[in-house]
């Protein structure tokens, strides 16, 4: 058995001024999918978390994206392997939201967004 | 604590953004007034519709593929699917208008698969006399993502996502209005409303093992209940035979027990000691996940509990297997590789009975009228119409009727009716009862660890197979929840997005619809379609050709019957 090793980043409007990349150890001896780690997470580790959980079960409707190492990708359909480490982060140009949620329905289009993860914003925290 | 609740106010409040929900407020729309479209995620992208297949049936006879169907034909069909306990005044709006809210989705740019001369592709389905199932290009998650949108782009419907609604207001006897977390913001709210309709969808998420989306958790009818409405048939839970059980990374993943069937895989299901377990030609959907839970129950089943979805031993060519897989369920297929790292054309899979749609829920009438002014109900969440038994392909086709239906009725009803008011008491009331999760507790309890009890205790009692015994159980394990645990429920000090909230909240209305579901199956002494009871195996006519109905009497559930509606084609011998 190997933990997986997730960085995940962690920002509350309402409370933190600036966001913070949490880090969490995950038991694992297969594969997990990033879903499944994040909802560990909220079960074992810490329940203030915020993600969007599971629709469709099948890798469509894309409620799970998220970005994993600087990439956008379905959390219910990309596996972590045992030993590695993951950067998760909230999908770029929406609002976010909480944490690792953003507001879909919304698209931000100026380079000034305040609470958006885009190249550039940030870039302090990630260097913590 | 202390805290604020907004007040916003509407003509028509729809409660839930996918299929029915979404085509509900286009309908009401469409009838002048203003809507308000609450999701708990994102409308388009939420509830069970992006999770169903390709199939919504229509009878479109000559513009199909049997000149031979109609609208007659599919009435009789979901009549006797429906082991004739679906109320006929419904089932004839959803089989006559069937086919113009299709063209209604194609207009919106819904694709549908279709011949070469323009006629809809349809293949057939059991219980189906015709091929009537239309192929929708993309499966219900284009459905919903190009309703959502097709109701966005009308002016006077405003959608409000992450937006929960837990309780319906009334004032009087009428509903008006329902009361809800803005999740992202974190802040109670009420919208105020001369017309409230439910849409948001079935129960299935109140077993522990479900192939719909967890947040499948039963508010209508809980919200319903304690609005006074009456409910119907909650006994009648389908469960599909082949879901993954195992890894937990694709848990709940359709794996089609149709592909088994000679014509594609001629494939089967083994127990532990290698035997299949289906003869072939392989049993409908209801006997065949008896078989299986007999299997499993008997102490033949897989290390997790389940049976083993075995295609390998195919005696089809393993490259024509693979063409199958790739050809009809390629998100399936793909999911499962990716998700899991499994080839389930190279390994078998670990499956098992999970819950999969609800018959039962709210009462209504052909308008989508519940029991109580003011409020309407459409869709999964919505009860009499199915009877004990759905046909392959009607859940959709009743999102899209009985949702424009209802819209269309909320809408007429909304222009009648006087401007909504609620006493700020009663809305304080219910707000204190949401905040008071935030105390502090002798002996806190994590929303997650009452949900997952809850789920724990259906999954086990109210299964393919049930008994008294088993159901009383149940219903002794829900009460200790509900007096014990629920008052327990501690959250985190966290406004927005706060999911610990949502599930608290959530359980609230699980444990209510858990319970009124066990006393239904309890109430209901015979089997009969998806209700199949071990000490009344026999289906009884005589007793029970009518409807289980559940409403609040004095704080408490009441149950009794109430004869099906029957207006054209009673059943034989009654």
């Amino acid at each position: 058995m190997a933990d997986i090793t997730a960085k995940v980043f962690r920002f509350d409007p309402t409370v933190d001024r600036m966001p913070r990349y949490e880090t969490y150890r995950i038991p694992a001896d297969e594969p997990m999918t990033v879903l499944t780690i994040l909802r560990y997470i909220r079960r074992q580790i810490d329940p203030t978390i915020s993600f969007r959980d599971y629709i469709c079960y099948k890798g469509i409707c894309a409620n799970c994206m998220v970005t994993v190492n600087g990439k956008p990708v379905r959390g219910c359909s990309t596996r972590i392997n045992p030993g590695e480490t993951v950067l998760v982060e909230p999908m770029f140009k929406h609002p976010i939201v909480k944490d690792l949620v953003v507001d879909f329905g919304t698209t931000i289009k100026s380079e000034d967004a305040v609470y958006t993860i885009r190249r550039g914003v940030f870039i302090e925290a990630r260097r913590q | 604590m202390s805290f604020v609740i907004k007040e916003v106010k509407t003509d028509v409040v729809v409660v839930g953004g996918a299929g029915a929900g979404c085509r509900a407020a286009i309908a009401a729309a469409d009838e002048g007034v203003e809507v308000v479209l609450l999701d708990k995620g994102t409308a388009g992208r939420s509830g069970a519709t992006p999770c169903a297949l390709w199939s919504i049936q229509a009878p479109f006879g000559e513009r199909g593929m049997d000149s031979r169907d109609s609208p007659e034909q599919m009435f009789r069909d979901m009549v006797v699917g429906g082991r004739y306990l679906g109320d006929q005044n419904i089932v004839e709006v959803i089989s006559h208008t069937a086919c113009d809210r299709i063209l209604d989705l194609e207009s919106y740019g819904v694709k549908f698969k279709k011949t070469e001369d323009g006629r809809f592709y349809q293949t057939p389905m059991p219980g189906q006399t015709y091929p009537r199932s239309c192929f929708i290009i993309e499966n219900g998650n284009a459905l919903s993502t190009i309703l959502a949108k097709e109701a966005s782009q009308r002016r006077n419907v405003w959608i409000r996502n992450d937006f929960l609604a837990f309780h319906i207001l009334k004032r009087g006897d009428r509903a008006v209005g329902v009361l809800g977390l803005d999740v992202k913001e974190g802040e109670l709210e009420a919208i105020l409303a001369k017309s409230v309709v439910l849409a948001s969808g079935g129960y299935t998420s109140i077993w522990d093992f479900s192939d719909n989306p967890p947040t499948m958790t039963g508010d209508a009818v809980a919200m319903a209940y304690n609005a006074g409405a009456d409910i119907v048939d909650l006994e009648f839970n389908q469960f599909y035979g082949t879901d993954v059980l195992w890894p937990p990374s694709v848990r709940g993943t359709v794996v089609l027990y149709e592909l088994l069937a000679e014509p594609f895989t001629d494939a089967n299901v083994y127990n532990s000691e290698g035997k299949p377990v289906f003869p072939k030609p392989l049993p409908i959907r209801d006997e065949a996940i008896r078989i299986m839970y007999r299997e499993i129950m008997e102490g033949r089943g897989t290390p997790h509990g389940g049976l083993w979805y075995d295609v390998t031993k195919s005696p089809k060519p393993r490259e024509e297997v693979r063409r199958i897989f790739e050809e009809m369920t390629p998100r399936h297929y793909e999911f499962i590789k990716n998700a899991a790292g499994i080839d389930l054309v190279e390994e078998p899979l670990e499956v098992a009975p999970a819950s999969h749609y609800q018959c039962g829920g709210v009462y209504i009438n052909e308008k989508g009228e519940t029991t109580v002014a003011g409020l309407f109900a459409c869709g999964e969440c919505a009860g009499n119409y199915m009877g004990a038994n759905r046909l392959a392909g009607s859940a959709l086709a009743d999102t899209q009727t009985m949702g424009a239906q209802a819209g269309r009725h909320a809408a007429l009803a909304a222009k009648k009716s006087p401007e909504p008011r609620v006493s700020r008491r009663s809305l304080e009331e219910e707000g204190s009862r949401a905040c008071s999760l935030f105390k502090k507790k002798r002996n806190p309890i994590s929303p997650q660890e009452v949900k997952e009890q809850i789920k724990r205790v259906v999954g086990r009692y109210v299964a393919p197979i049930r008994d008294a015994q088993g159901l009383k159980t149940a219903l002794n394990e829900l009460k200790r929840i509900k007096s014990k645990l629920i008052p327990n429920m501690a959250i985190p000090c966290v406004a927005k997005y706060n999911l610990e909230w949502v599930d608290a909240l959530e359980a609230n209305l699980m444990v209510e619809t858990a319970e009124l579901t066990v006393g239904s199956a309890l109430f209901r002494t015979e089997s009969r379609g998806h209700h199949f009871r071990l000490d009344h195996p026999e289906t009884d006519d005589k007793r029970w050709l009518k409807h289980t109905v559940v409403r609040m009497k004095g704080g408490n559930p009441s149950y009794f019957t109430r004869p099906v509606i029957y207006t054209r084609m009673p059943p034989q011998g009654a």
